[in-house]
């Protein structure tokens, strides 16, 4: 069933970064967007949070129109950079009891006893609960972003970029838990990357931008058969990235 | 905590005490006139001495730390508050609204802070309270522009995109997660210019400006004792030191609190 929909989507600062894109994700649909730095992707991954505005073209959630106040909890984003997506005055426990509070309007100790569950499963322990963001490393904080978007259990789950800062054995262990998650919770993703040799993995459906247009679209394997300069170019960097 | 800031603190509050509790340990009365003693050196009677009047200058310093102190910390609270307010406004709100303070802000800050001072106190009057309103209608801009350039800086990171992804209100996320991020600063700045507001009140006093006689406070003290600096130092040599010291304290303690807010530089400086 169809999850999400951008229809003639375009996005203009001083240029236009976005460009009359249309695409669409399925429930529990894991959808690639890849592209060289600059095409747009990280534009694109702001436009279907609801951070910010599309200059026109239309966002449905569902096949209405989405009302990212409402949807707030259906559409969750991780970002790139792990460090700045956490205060750093603010330590984990608060950080992940957050969504408990405004979304299930839970008290701390009932919350408390979830969020220690949800560590187990992305590979934390309760320890790093009483430690500010500074404390721990790169991977380990990518996990906890994670661990905030399973708390929320999103329909659609926003990874931008989300392991660009991280080292590959790191990348692969995000990797894998993302692909848990898509499995247990039924939970569609977009997944927004400069390398291929990651989204090939696991994504269904891969976008490749270029210049704020999609220039292909396809499976993994439609992608490989792409005599498009641009796709042959992130092949052979994925090739080489392993 | 480390023990320099503890300290610093106990410092502080020492001098906070005394500012509060002084005229109960002033060992005579500030005001009490006695021209036998009039501009006794130091002695074990007057260990500050006496001024022209025969008055004790310790017991002058010490009562006169209410006024420096109550002051500067109410001067302190006002441009600090309204520069925050004015901050915020600006730098959460659209790029129109943020031009229109600035323009004011640029405005004020064109004036010299102590001419402009002088102007409006002599405009209303000379008075301590005149005085602390003409200065604190100039330097609240230093505020909203800190202020504002931090919110900016802020509103940029991820951290507050991430708060109202997990469904944190917008008034919550300026109380839990903006502040905290910039307080620290303001805090610093804050508690620098604790150094540079008294002094600037003490240079509006001893242009006869602010306190008036025969009120103890020590700007004033400065100004009464010049005419007396070669035949009776220590009339200006014990305010000057006093000021100096709190001075001091204040500026030393605010670098370390700024390093004890925030919880990374904290530990590496550890």
């Amino acid at each position: 069933m169809r999850l999400f929909e951008a229809k003639d989507l375009t996005k203009k600062y001083d240029k236009t970064v976005l460009n009359h894109l249309d695409f669409s994700i399925d429930e529990g649909e894991v959808v690639g967007i890849i592209g060289v730095s600059g095409c747009g992707k990280s534009t694109l991954a702001r436009l279907v949070s609801g951070i910010e505005k599309p200059s026109s073209g239309s966002l449905l959630y569902q096949g209405k129109t989405v009302d990212f106040k409402k949807s707030r909890k259906d559409i969750q984003l991780i970002l790139q950079n792990p460090i700045e997506s956490f205060s750093p005055r603010m330590k984990i426990k608060q950080f992940l009891y957050e969504p408990y509070h405004y979304f299930y309007h839970l008290n701390k100790k009932e919350a408390m006893t979830a969020i220690k569950k949800i560590l187990e499963q992305v590979g934390m322990d309760e320890t790093c609960l009483g430690k500010y963001p500074h404390e721990l490393s790169g991977g380990q904080l990518q996990r906890i972003s994670i661990a905030r978007a399973l708390i929320i259990q999103p329909q659609l789950l926003i990874c931008d970029e989300i392991t660009s800062s991280l080292d590959q054995v790191i990348q692969r262990d995000i990797i894998e838990l993302l692909k848990q998650c898509v499995y247990k919770y039924h939970m569609a993703i977009l997944f927004v990357s400069h390398d291929l040799s990651l989204v090939h993995e696991f994504c269904h459906q891969v976008l490749v931008l270029n210049d704020g247009k999609i220039i292909e679209k396809g499976t993994i394997q439609q992608l490989y058969k792409s005599e498009n300069e641009v796709v042959q170019n992130l092949l052979k960097a994925a090739y080489l990235n392993g | 905590m480390k023990r320099k800031l503890k300290i610093e603190i106990g410092l502080a509050v020492l001098l906070l005490l005394i500012a509060l509790f002084g005229s109960f340990l002033a060992p005579y009365d500030p005001l009490k006139v006695n021209y036998d003693f009039s501009l006794q050196p130091p002695s074990f009677l007057h260990i500050f001495g006496t001024d022209k009047l025969g008055r004790d200058v310790f017991s002058r310093i010490l009562c006169g730390a209410k006024t420096s102190f109550g002051l500067t910390f109410l001067m302190l609270f006002l441009i600090v508050f309204i520069g925050m307010i004015v901050g915020l406004i600006a730098g959460l709100s659209n790029d129109k609204v943020e031009s229109f303070f600035n323009n004011i802000i640029n405005g004020l800050l064109a004036f010299p802070d102590t001419i402009f001072a002088i102007a409006i106190v002599g405009i209303v009057g000379a008075g301590l309270f005149n005085t602390v309103f003409a200065l604190a209608l100039i330097w609240w801009t230093k505020y909203a522009r800190l202020t504002l350039a931090l919110v900016k800086q802020e509103k940029k990171k991820n951290y507050l995109v991430i708060s109202k992804m997990s469904g944190v209100p917008p008034l919550q996320r300026i109380i839990r997660y903006l502040l905290p991020n910039i307080l620290s600063q303001i805090l610093v700045t804050a508690f620098l210019d604790i150094g540079n507001m008294m002094i600037s009140l003490a240079g509006l006093s001893f242009l006869g400006l602010a306190s008036q006689p025969p009120q103890p406070e020590w700007g004033a003290m400065l100004y009464e004792s010049k005419q007396f600096m070669q035949v009776a130092p220590w009339m200006m040599f014990f305010p000057g030191l006093v000021l100096f010291i709190c001075v001091l304290i204040f500026n030393l303690l605010s670098e370390d609190i700024r390093d004890y807010l925030d919880p990374k530089h904290y530990e590496e400086k550890l």
